[in-house]
């Protein structure tokens, strides 16, 4: 893969994941420290489904090795 | 990145069914908020009224009046009280009806009625528009006035308009996510595309030893196999097909070198006897005949490769086939002085195939094994199981190297390529064998045993009537 194709989607995630912590956190305390919670909880709750699809593959991996 | 390629294309629908479930799921977000403010702010001000209009005896009291407009100032709402002829008396802070003005008579006769009056109210002084509700006041059982509680719509607008704003916030930063990782996922999936496209291109160049190194078991992995065969077998095709053309230059420029040589010589009378003249003519007649045949086995190879072949397929007796072809080769079987043995047996089942056909096949094998067999005997016998008839060849010949056995049906392929003028024959007919036996459902297997003999092994499925 060439830089550019590694760069545009990180800084789209990047750009999607700042627009989400700013609709989630500007109810509240215009603080780094909230800013910052929201965002780790919205990162926990993305990387929920991936963790999901992560063990489904393993398994299926696991269970095709088989 | 090219517009009309896949990561766009993908890209663009992951787009499109993104916002096609995010905008309406917005729409109703909004609704839900909008909805939800505005009923409980509804329901709170429709309270109010019912309980302030109870309240209320007389509009005489002044002090009444003056508390109810103090009031509206600590709930944050306002209130306005008219009178039974509709002449506002008490007000908490709406400037356009001031006190002593009359407010619409509609209004007025709809409170004398005991309605409850709800309606949106717009206050050009203050630019504010008011949800209203107005209930009639009852004294005694006679209607003395109504109340007005007005509570301000725009701070609910203006809440709604931030979640709104909130809303599209996270609605972008949800595509903006859907991209990113879109990208992802369809540049996954268009690389081994576009290493297979990279590979076939080298391929349609010329370069036939190019792997496509993709190596999954989903489709994808399985078009890169296919175009991975497809490249060998092409390989196989082109090398072929230089054989071939090898093999037909070499084949055709020997009788053609013999013809050029003796036409010359008897061109130029290069001849001592009329004998030896005879024999150049013979010489040149054989090679022109050789020529022909050679040619005609080419084309007839060539139609069965491509499908052309016209087969008469009918039901047939295998023990007929057989003693025809017999007939016609036991003279050259004598002429070298062999021994043509034929076990017929007797109820034999038929089968479904092209008797002319098959008997060309038993013919070139009988000549085939005469040709490469200097004593002995050249056997032939038939037998059949439950499902197939079986045809075996057996001679006493030369024999065949275990190493050249893959390679025998191959067109021009020849064991004693030094000696093959002397055999004869124009290296074709077991090719030709091996198609027709194809071409009508059978099987060959060859087994050879060098200073021993061949035998040649052929089964054909047995004629079931319109069952098969």
């Amino acid at each position: 893969m060439k830089k550019f194709e590694i760069i545009v989607p990180v800084l789209l995630i990047m750009a999607g994941l700042l627009c989400l912590t700013m609709s989630g956190s500007f109810m509240f305390r215009p603080e780094l420290r909230v800013y910052m919670k929201t965002f780790v909880q919205i990162c926990l709750w993305m990387g929920v489904p991936i963790l999901l699809a992560g063990i489904f593959y393993l398994l299926l991996y696991k269970k095709r090795g088989e | 990145m090219k517009w009309n390629s896949i990561v766009v294309k993908l890209g663009a629908s992951i787009l499109v069914i993104v916002l096609t479930i995010l905008l309406p799921l917005g729409f109703i977000i909004n609704e839900i908020f909008s909805g939800f403010y505005y009923s409980k702010m509804k329901d709170q001000i429709y309270d109010l009224s019912n309980r302030y209009a109870n309240s209320i005896t007389s509009l005489e009291d002044k002090n009444i009046l003056r508390m109810f407009e103090l009031l509206a100032d600590m709930i944050d709402q306002e209130i306005v009280i008219v009178d039974e002829q509709g002449i506002v008396v008490a007000n908490s802070g709406i400037p356009s009806l001031s006190k002593g003005e009359r407010i619409d008579a509609n209004d007025i006769s709809l409170l004398r009625r005991n309605s409850v009056i709800e309606k949106e109210y717009y206050d050009e002084i203050l630019d504010k528009r008011f949800l209203s509700v107005g209930r009639p006041i009852f004294a005694q059982n006679r209607f003395i006035g109504g109340i007005f509680v007005l509570a301000s719509i725009d701070e609910i607008h203006q809440s709604i308009h931030l979640i709104r704003n909130l809303i599209v916030w996270a609605g972008i930063g949800a595509i903006l996510l859907a991209l990113g990782f879109t990208f992802i996922v369809s540049r996954k999936l268009a690389n081994p595309l576009l290493e297979m496209e990279r590979a076939t291109r080298k391929m349609a160049e010329g370069d036939l030893n190019t792997k496509v190194l993709v190596e999954t078991k989903d489709e994808i992995g399985s078009l890169a196999k296919a175009i991975n065969d497809l490249a060998v077998e092409l390989y196989r095709y082109r090398s072929n097909q230089r054989e071939f053309f090898a093999n037909i230059s070499h084949e055709l420029r020997t009788p053609l070198t013999y013809l050029e040589g003796y036409a010359r010589a008897l061109k130029n009378q290069q001849y001592q006897t009329e004998d030896e003249k005879e024999m150049y003519i013979q010489i040149i007649e054989q090679e022109a005949n050789r020529m022909s045949k050679l040619v005609n086995d080419l084309f007839e190879l060539a139609k069965m490769e491509e499908g052309k072949l016209p087969l008469h397929l009918e039901e047939i007796d295998l023990i007929e086939v057989i003693e025809n072809a017999v007939l016609k080769t036991k003279v050259k079987a004598k002429e070298k002085g062999l021994q043509l043995y034929f076990h017929k047996i007797y109820q034999l089942p038929s089968i479904y195939a092209d008797g002319l056909r098959m008997e060309q096949i038993v013919i070139n094998l009988i000549e085939n094994a005469i040709r490469y067999t200097e004593k002995g005997f050249i056997k032939i016998e038939l037998s059949y199981d439950q499902d197939k008839v079986k045809i075996l060849i057996e001679d006493t010949g030369i024999g065949i190297p275990k190493e050249d056995l893959p390679f025998l049906f191959e067109r021009f392929y020849r064991v004693e390529k030094s000696r093959s003028r002397e055999f004869g024959g124009t290296g074709l007919g077991l090719a030709i064998v091996k198609q027709l036996v194809k071409l009508q459902n059978g099987t060959i297997h060859v087994s050879s045993e060098v200073g021993r003999g061949t035998s040649f092994e052929l089964t054909f499925p047995i004629y079931k009537g319109d069952a098969q």
